[in-house]
């Protein structure tokens, strides 16, 4: 908390320091170019040019303040030309980086919301095997049947808590990813529903295990192909922010930081999510 | 077999307890990189299964650490993560110590197989 507030005011810091530079360098710029400007028209005014002496003639006893205009006039073009080629440059540069943050920020949502799924298909494929190695115990084990019994409504649970998970991520994170991945996860999480609907009735009712132990491997198929990792997960996981300037302690606590605040908003949003359900 | 399991999520700890204990193994976890690395120091696990993005301590936080005390190549570690990481990052943390990578999604008897498998090793 301490070293965001400080971040925080180092940064602000730093804004101020760039806005009273940047006034009082157009403070400057404009008393340079109004006092050029009626320089330059004084020695206009004073000049007096006549049919022995054009404007541009090099003679003796001719007036040469046409030559002193063209000058100051070439020095100010150059000169303005400088000042906003900078400020084009230093603008240019300032929503490169803007753009390089959303970017990795982008990366980093992608690689959260990958894991995310991952760790729930995970937790998926371990209650369906479960189940499944539960109700063929319940077949055969009449003595133990309620507490089998008691496991599996248990694992179901957990498999509908998983799949509103998984519907969540898909909904407060689907800017991240391809639309072919939304689209195979919904249609995954209606297969499981469907079974886990059923089983409502059905009492007991054998998920089709292989069917969708198929599905969730070529959807993380899918998810490598559209998806490939390019950039180091070391990286990603602890080091954010690629262009800092802050000492490297602090770097790593702030990525850690970054990392945590991800989590934090995508548990919000769930929480969310779930108050609106 | 004596295996811990570090991992920030709940559900895959739990679940991994029910199974590996229920399949004759001795199973604890802890939710964060700092416990897992207290308890590789005061006692000796078989396998330890070891998430890689957890948010306090990563994983590469402890095998780090544990680089540094001489004890990733004492230490049986298997990566167990759903992380994107890269072939030659895995190749670079085999050649470091640790002993092999279970990506996420997994299934059970895929898991236990492959335990199996590091320990014939």
């Amino acid at each position: 908390m301490v070293l965001i507030t400080s971040i925080n005011s180092t940064r602000s810091y730093d804004q101020i320091t760039t806005r009273i530079v940047t006034i009082v360098l157009s403070i400057i710029m404009i008393f340079l170019v109004e006092s050029l400007y009626f320089g330059n028209q004084a020695l206009a005014a004073s000049s007096n040019a006549n049919d022995d002496c054009p404007v541009f003639s090099i003679k003796y006893g001719c007036d040469l303040s046409s030559w002193l205009h063209l000058i100051i006039d070439g020095l100010m073009a150059a000169f303005l030309g400088v000042f906003f080629h900078q400020l084009a440059h230093k603008q240019g540069l300032k929503l490169k980086k803007i753009v390089e943050e959303h970017d990795t920020m982008k990366k980093r949502r992608r690689e959260f919301t990958i894991q995310a799924l991952k760790n729930h298909f995970t937790t998926l494929l371990f209650s369906m095997s479960l189940i499944n190695k539960l109700e063929s115990m319940y077949a055969s084990d009449t003595k133990n049947r309620d507490n089998i019994k008691d496991q599996i409504n248990r694992n179901y649970e957990i498999i509908s808590r998983v799949i509103n998970d998984i519907k969540n991520i898909l909904l407060f994170l689907n800017d991240v990813l391809e639309p072919q991945i939304i689209n195979d996860v919904n249609q995954l999480c209606q297969t499981i529903h469907q079974g886990y609907v059923k089983d409502e009735y059905k009492q007991l009712r054998l998920i089709d295990y292989t069917e969708t132990k198929n599905k969730i491997n070529s959807l993380c198929k899918t998810f490598d192909e559209l998806h490939p990792a390019v950039v180091s997960i070391q990286q990603l996981i602890s080091s954010p922010r690629t262009s800092s300037n802050l000492s490297s302690s602090n770097n790593r606590t702030l990525k850690q930081l970054n990392y945590q605040k991800i989590a934090l908003y995508c548990r919000r949003l769930f929480k969310k999510g779930d108050s609106a359900n | 077999m004596k295996i811990l399991g570090i991992d920030d999520n709940i559900d895959i700890n739990e679940l991994l307890d029910t199974v590996l204990n229920g399949s004759g193994h001795n199973f604890i976890y802890v939710k964060n990189g700092i416990e897992g690395l207290r308890l590789i120091h005061e006692k000796k696990f078989d396998v330890v299964l070891l998430d890689l993005a957890m948010p306090e301590f990563s994983g590469f936080d402890v095998i780090n650490s544990l680089l540094k005390d001489g004890l990733l190549t004492k230490q049986k570690i298997i990566l167990f993560t759903a992380s994107s990481v890269l072939d030659s990052e895995i190749e670079e943390l085999i050649k470091k110590g640790v002993h092999s990578c279970i990506r996420k999604p997994v299934d059970i008897d895929l898991l236990l197989e492959k335990l199996e498998q590091s320990q014939q090793v």
